[in-house]
């Protein structure tokens, strides 16, 4: 079993922090979505854990192990981290260099040509390719060594329906024979489908992280006509409040009991009191939309801060 | 065993673009070019007095420097690119000891640049023995010395080749590794010596000349170490940057 795990990870370019004291683990056998908008530091991120980036302080590490550490690294993570063959060369032949680097017989290439449906294109120049036959060869390469680590940047960019159903079905089949698999994306109806667990980042710093279950259920939907006392008052009790609309409160960090216990102490009505089971990109964007989603509790309970030191 | 890996991994690329049959377009440019001259060209009083004995077919065979130059330009290319088109990734991800992988990428290189060498004489040493009887002069080198020619070639194609990579692993712009391998090799050269006389007999054309047979300005062996010293300084210097730089 291969965890990922990052704990208090700092990286600068020159006066820009990218990525922000980050911690947090994946955990084997199950799918993380890695979730951030543009910029947030999520290729910089891998890119760490990776040991293609030099963090500035902090630790990254696979099974325990730095990945440079590893006994056979390229066997252990399959990686997919932009497209990186040149266009004059055959996806065949791409995959060829990368078989004689890991001592990896020439059979295996078929296969996986075969499983990410290339073999009519794999005597092509890759140059050639749609973008989503790119993310296929990227996907073969990633698989080669059938590794037990993942560690995917994007891969169901430019994929159609059909390729993105058959990325899901092999993602989450390698996740249930026990693999660990990280993947970034931006599709957020795609992540919702297909991951276990979430971690979002916002300018290099953790927003949350948990079960993509427990996040969505997280949180309350409160309708009254005295919103700004009751978000005083809740806060105070160490919910998480946003104003939506006139008079609908959505609350974090709070049991539904709570809220109604704590509005009917203050002699406030309530018009509404339900469990929130919002969309993947309605959080995604209350997370990541302004800087106080920054404070939303990563699951019931549990602050961001929390979960940074986890 | 896992280092030749890399190394068979590093030849694998090198010969499935087509970058190397460029380069061999070159060389028989440069050899037809070469029996050209043997046919139509004259010196400067209309004779053919540039073929007319041993040594003077001999210093127009050699094919040091050439090789030097054209393997330069190789392995600036052929390291460069790596980067560019960010298959040095993979790379670094099998050997994320990135020396190794470094290493082997300039082994690479370095046979690339030798079979450059090696081949760049043997085409030239061929074009100008089939061309000498049309003009009426017997090929009078003997086979002693076109071994020479050939292995002072090869040897310089392969320091040539490991300058350009090193220059490529520095520069990680395909055009500016070339434009700097054009520098470090055939710009600066002649400036150095303008500064400093003393350098004539160190810069690559009259090292290439020595090892050649044609000239005797230095010793064979202190020209040997200073060949490959002009290949090994920039690669050592690039292994450094790779290990320290972040890929990006």
């Amino acid at each position: 079993m291969h965890p990922l795990r990052l704990e208090h990870v700092t990286k600068s370019y020159g006066h820009e922090v990218v990525v922000d004291d980050l911690s947090f683990t994946v955990e084997p056998a199950r799918v993380t979505g890695f979730l951030g908008p543009n910029g947030a530091g999520k290729s910089t991120t891998m890119k760490i854990l990776l040991d293609l980036a030099a963090a500035d302080r902090g630790s990254a590490t696979i099974g325990g192990t730095r990945y440079r550490e590893l006994r056979d690294p390229a066997r252990t993570v399959g990686v997919i981290l932009g497209h990186a063959y040149h266009p004059a060369r055959s996806g065949r032949n791409h995959l060829r260099i990368l078989a004689d680097g890991m001592g990896i017989p020439t059979t295996r290439i078929d296969e996986m040509l075969e499983l990410v449906r290339l073999a009519d294109a794999a005597d092509k120049h890759a140059g050639a390719y749609s973008l989503g036959m790119q993310q296929r060869l990227g996907l073969a390469a990633a698989l080669l060594g059938d590794p037990p680590v993942l560690v995917l940047d994007e891969p169901g960019n430019g994929l159609d329906p059909q390729g993105i159903r058959d990325l899901r079905d092999l993602l989450r089949a390698r996740a249930a024979n026990g693999n660990t698999v990280f993947v970034s994306s931006h599709l957020l109806a795609e992540v919702e489908h297909l991951a276990d667990e979430v971690i979002v980042l916002d300018r290099g710093r953790l927003v949350t992280t948990g079960a993509l279950s427990d996040l969505q259920k997280a949180g309350t939907s409160v309708r009254t006509p005295s919103p700004e006392p009751l978000k005083q008052i809740l806060e105070a009790a160490g919910g998480t409040v946003q104003i939506r609309e006139q008079g609908a409160l959505l609350v974090r960090g709070l049991s539904i009991t709570e809220i109604g216990d704590r509005a009917c102490a203050a002699g406030i009505a309530l018009h509404e009191l339900s469990p929130q089971s919002g969309s993947l990109e309605d959080l995604f964007l209350s997370w990541t939309g302004d800087h106080q989603a920054r404070d939303v509790p990563t699951e019931p309970g549990r602050t961001e801060t929390e979960a940074r030191s986890k | 065993m896992t280092w030749l890996r890399l190394v068979r991994a590093e030849l694998r690329k090198l010969t499935t673009t087509k970058m190397p049959w460029g380069f061999l377009a070159v060389l028989v440019v440069i050899s037809a070019t070469t029996a050209a001259a043997v046919l139509w060209g004259t010196d400067a009083d209309g004779s053919k007095g540039f073929i007319a004995t041993a040594e003077d077919q001999r210093s127009l065979m050699a094919f040091g420097l050439n090789a030097m130059i054209v393997a330069g330009l190789f392995g600036a290319i052929a390291v460069a690119r790596e980067y560019g088109h960010g298959t040095v990734i993979p790379t670094f991800l099998t050997a994320p000891r990135r020396h190794r992988a470094v290493l082997a990428q300039f082994t690479a290189v370095l046979i690339g640049g030798a079979l450059l060498g090696l081949i760049g004489a043997g085409l030239t040493v061929a074009a100008v023995a089939a061309s000498l009887p049309a003009v009426g002069y017997d090929f009078m080198v003997s086979a002693g010395a076109v071994t020479q020619l050939v292995a002072a070639s090869a040897f310089a194609g392969a320091s040539g080749a490991v300058l350009g990579a090193g220059i490529g692993a520095i520069v990680r712009n395909t055009g500016g590794a070339v434009t700097a391998a054009v520098l470090v090799l055939f710009i600066i050269p002649p400036l150095v010596v303008q500064l400093v006389p003393e350098a004539v007999s160190w810069v690559p054309g009259a090292l290439a000349a020595v090892l050649s047979g044609v000239s005797s300005e230095v010793g064979v062996l202190a020209a040997i170490a200073v060949v490959a010293a002009w290949g090994t300084i920039p690669a050592a210097i690039g292994l450094i940057f790779v290990q320290r730089r972040d890929v990006v």
